[in-house]
């Protein structure tokens, strides 16, 4: 029998201030060497409960129950133990690296322990071949991108010697390719070296499949813990269907039976049992096109005098009224390519031209607020570009953001800032707006609103062009799509024959039912066939 | 890599703490010909400045060299009248022997910035002060992000917008954005260290350098170049008079074990830099013969 890692006993836990519990009677045991995915809407209370798992974590507030960790209370745990054993790695790459240089970060930890010089030189070393750091060993932290700053954060609690790993959302801000690379050494971890994984992640996509467990938490309770197979009725009963995986989507849409498929090719595997229809091309309807409002034509540009080309005779045509989703992995210079339509940077040769007015929404939007209060900023803006006061109520009022004017935006989650940044945009009545990764680091719910935000947009005559690394989001949203590569847009094409000709840039849905059943890009639009299948 | 990458950081401190302290002790037209040249070839060698920066330089240098003949009417060998200012030859020469030693100490300077920088600074500080290390580790890295941080605000503005404020309202409601940035960046700081045991009593020093048998011979030659050097001084070399006459360069049996050990010691760094570049050519165009080579 294995020994429990974590044995948590009736804990009840209430914020400072709050009367509401933020966990409610919460009991658990995970197991050594097991690889659980804590999952729960957001203010479910799993961030909570990753917290009360780490001594140093623990927040301020009424505590009742036990958590031990091997046997022991965690409140009373040796510090040294508990920083070395119990790994936290936090969901912003940027904040929680320490140190300048690579090496120096790998070291920190074993420098706070007291290790002698020679050994930390030993455990850097394997550390950092373990995890395929060698080549930036003697980077500078802040040249890294965001991927290789968590695998450093990861790195650093390793070679503490962690043998458990707390991660809350730790790809929420990486695209996913990155994000597939972490979670790929997070499992190797977990199978090589008997790692305990327990960790949060709003793409349940990516990460159900990998978990052999998982710990569902609606509105401080504990809902469901077991194998992750059998955890997608409780998911839907939590209210999370739309953040299930799009396998898991389609098996419960057909009301499948027998075990519930997760990834893509169990999806396949699934598909192919239920369904025999032929693959037909369906030409897609062209969409009537608006009058143009901005063109690019062969524009390049570069940062640095001698540096290479980021923008690479870019040509490019928005129309009005339109939603384009730009999709390509990070670094391909799509930001760059958003600021040079924004007018923000210029090129060096080529031609732009804006014939309506644009406003860029930035991709770190805590960059747009500068005031303490939301209400305040947006006030002021509204002064600024000659609105009055009313334009602030009505914007906010159609985003749905009033009862958040008074709030500091800082302390705003993720998709109420997201809202608020759009509702700082509309102020300036620019009719394109070029929205920088609207849908990072947003969970479902968040993600499907603003899916419908920029639709309802759309419809009262705004353009719209997003840059995102999200096929499901660019799918569900956008009327084009276009790829950004090699400092270009590839194959500017309509939603679904976008999505169709791909190979590699495509969604869950169109990997699963590729060959089985006639072109479906959408979840919906494979359950509308299956359905009129089973009619005939 | 450059060879002097190579050297342990305590020897390369040494030397040059060394060289800087010389280039400013010898007020003497060859030291500070000798120590300039040894600068200027080891910068060019091992970390070219700009060229934009040289006309800096050669700027400064032309103020100091005539500056003083203009603003020190000292000597007695006048050379002409500038506006009735006497211009003597002596004046002229401590003009160009100063215009030297300013040179040389801001190229030395430059050269132990670029070979002292990063990990190697923290070698040196880390040994006697951990936290010390620690905290200029945790800016060196804080510098750039802000800088990018306040960036980012910046052209976030600028996109829808602006703030409409003038330039320096602008600036200074972009400054507070930032400082919230990073107080909040801090504060995620704070709890990535202390979960990784930040507060822990008895914290050691990584150290990343060995110091190996070939760093004690560099340390031990350097040792006895500048105790040669200082002795010599004591005996009388290396003093030179500009006012009223100029002195000779000195006295011969004296001097030129003098001028040789003190170029020695300036040339150091660049003929082991040079010596560095010719092994690796030869050892590379040995182990990797060139397609010409291969075919003949």
């Amino acid at each position: 029998m294995t020994t429990s890692c974590f044995a948590v006993e009736n804990v009840t836990f209430t914020y400072r201030g709050s009367s509401v519990p933020a966990l409610d009677h919460v009991s658990f045991t995970i197991e050594e060497g097991a690889f659980v995915l804590l999952c729960g809407k957001t203010g479910s209370g799993k961030t909570t409960l990753l917290h009360m798992l780490k001594k140093e974590m623990t927040p301020h507030g009424i505590l009742h129950g036990r958590r031990l960790y091997k046997g022991k209370e965690i409140s009373g745990l040796d510090s040294r133990l508990s920083a070395s054993q119990i790994g936290y790695i936090m969901q912003d790459p940027d904040s929680q690296l320490v140190c300048d240089s690579v090496s120096r970060e790998l070291a920190y930890g074993l420098e706070n322990l007291g290790t002698p010089s020679d050994r930390i030189r030993r455990i850097v070393a394997e550390t950092a071949s373990l995890l395929g750091l060698s080549e930036i060993f003697h980077a500078r932290t802040d040249q890294l991108s965001g991927g290789q700053k968590q695998l450093v954060a990861l790195g650093a609690v390793l070679a503490m010697g962690a043998q458990v790993l707390l991660l809350d959302e730790p790809c929420s801000m990486l695209d996913p390719l990155a994000a597939a690379d972490f979670f790929a050494v997070l499992e190797r971890l977990n199978r090589e070296a008997g790692i305990t994984v327990i960790l949060t992640d709003h793409r349940l996509e990516r990460t159900l499949p990998l978990c052999s467990q998982v710990l569902l938490l609606k509105e401080g309770q504990l809902r469901f813990f077991g194998p992750s197979a059998g955890s997608p009725a409780a998911l839907v009963d939590a209210g999370m269907a739309a953040a299930l995986p799009a396998a898991a989507r389609i098996y419960l849409k057909t009301g499948g039976t027998g075990p519930c498929p997760l990834s893509v090719g169990e999806g396949r595997q699934y598909l192919s049992r239920l369904a025999k229809l032929e693959e037909k091309p369906v030409p897609p309807d062209p969409l009537p096109r608006g009058e143009l409002v901005l063109s690019i034509q062969d524009a390049w540009f570069r940062y640095q005098k001698k540096g290479p080309d980021v923008v690479r005779g870019l040509n490019f045509s928005l129309y009005a009224g339109e939603i384009f989703a730009l999709i390509g992995t990070n670094g391909s210079g799509k930001t760059t390519a958003l600021s040079l339509m924004a007018g923000l940077l210029r090129p060096y040769s080529g031609r732009i031209k804006r014939v309506r007015d644009t406003a860029m929404l930035p991709q770190n939007t805590k960059t747009l607020f500068l005031q303490d209060t939301v209400g305040e900023d947006l006030r002021r803006a509204a002064a600024h570009l000659g609105r009055g006061q009313k334009a602030v109520e009505d914007v906010s009022q159609q985003l749905g953001i009033s009862q958040l004017l008074d709030k500091n935006p800082r302390d705003l989650s993720g998709g109420q800032r997201q809202k608020c940044a759009l509702c700082r945009l509309l102020l300036t009545d620019a009719p394109v707006l070029l929205l920088d990764e609207p849908a990072r680091g947003l969970d479902a719910p968040a993600r499907q609103e603003l899916s419908q935000l920029l639709q309802c947009l759309a419809g009262q005559g705004k353009t719209v062009l997003f840059v995102t690394h999200d096929v499901e989001f660019a799918a569900q949203t956008a009327h084009r799509c276009g790829l950004f590569f090699d400092g270009t847009v590839l194959a500017a094409a309509e939603t679904f024959s976008f999505f169709i000709e791909s190979t590699a840039y495509t969604t869950a849905a169109r990997r699963i039912s590729r060959g089985i059943t006639p072109p479906a890009v959408t979840v919906e639009q494979l359950a509308a066939f299956l359905e009129a299948d089973r009619e005939a | 890599m450059k060879k002097t990458d190579t050297c342990h950081p305590l020897p390369l401190l040494l030397f040059f703490l060394a060289a800087v302290l010389y280039s400013v002790l010898y007020t003497h037209p060859v030291p500070a010909a000798l120590s300039l040249i040894g600068g200027a070839c080891f910068l060019g060698l091992y970390h070219p400045i700009p060229l934009g920066e040289i006309p800096f330089y050669l700027l400064l240098f032309l103020t100091v060299c005539l500056g003083n003949p203009i603003f020190v009417p000292r000597g007695r060998t006048v050379l002409f009248f500038l506006f009735k200012i006497p211009i003597t030859i002596e004046s002229l020469v401590a003009g160009v022997v100063n215009g030297m030693l300013l040179l040389s100490v801001l190229l030395w300077c430059r050269a132990m910035f670029y070979a002292l920088q990063g990990d190697r600074l923290l070698y040196l500080l880390g040994k006697r002060a951990p936290k010390t290390a620690l905290i200029l580790s945790m800016t060196l890295r804080f510098i750039p992000m802000l800088t990018r941080r306040f960036r980012e605000i910046r052209s976030a503005q600028r996109g829808c917008g602006g703030t409409g404020a003038g330039k320096i309202r602008s600036a200074a409601l972009y400054f507070g954005a930032l400082v919230s940035c990073a107080l909040e960046d801090s504060v995620t700081a704070g709890t990535s260290m202390e979960c990784r045991g930040g507060d822990l009593p008895g914290r050691s020093f990584y150290a990343p350098y060995v110091f190996t048998r070939r760093d004690k011979w560099i340390t031990g030659i350097l040792m006895l170049l500048i105790l040669g050097i200082l002795s010599l001084t004591v005996l009388g070399a290396g003093s030179f008079r500009f006012y009223p006459t100029l002195s000779g360069i000195g006295d011969a049996r004296l001097a030129s074990p003098f001028y040789i050990l003190y170029g020695f010691f300036m040339l150091l760094p660049s003929l082991w830099e040079l010596w560095g570049r010719i092994v690796y050519a030869r050892s590379v165009s040995r182990a990797f013969p060139s397609e010409k080579e291969v075919l003949s």
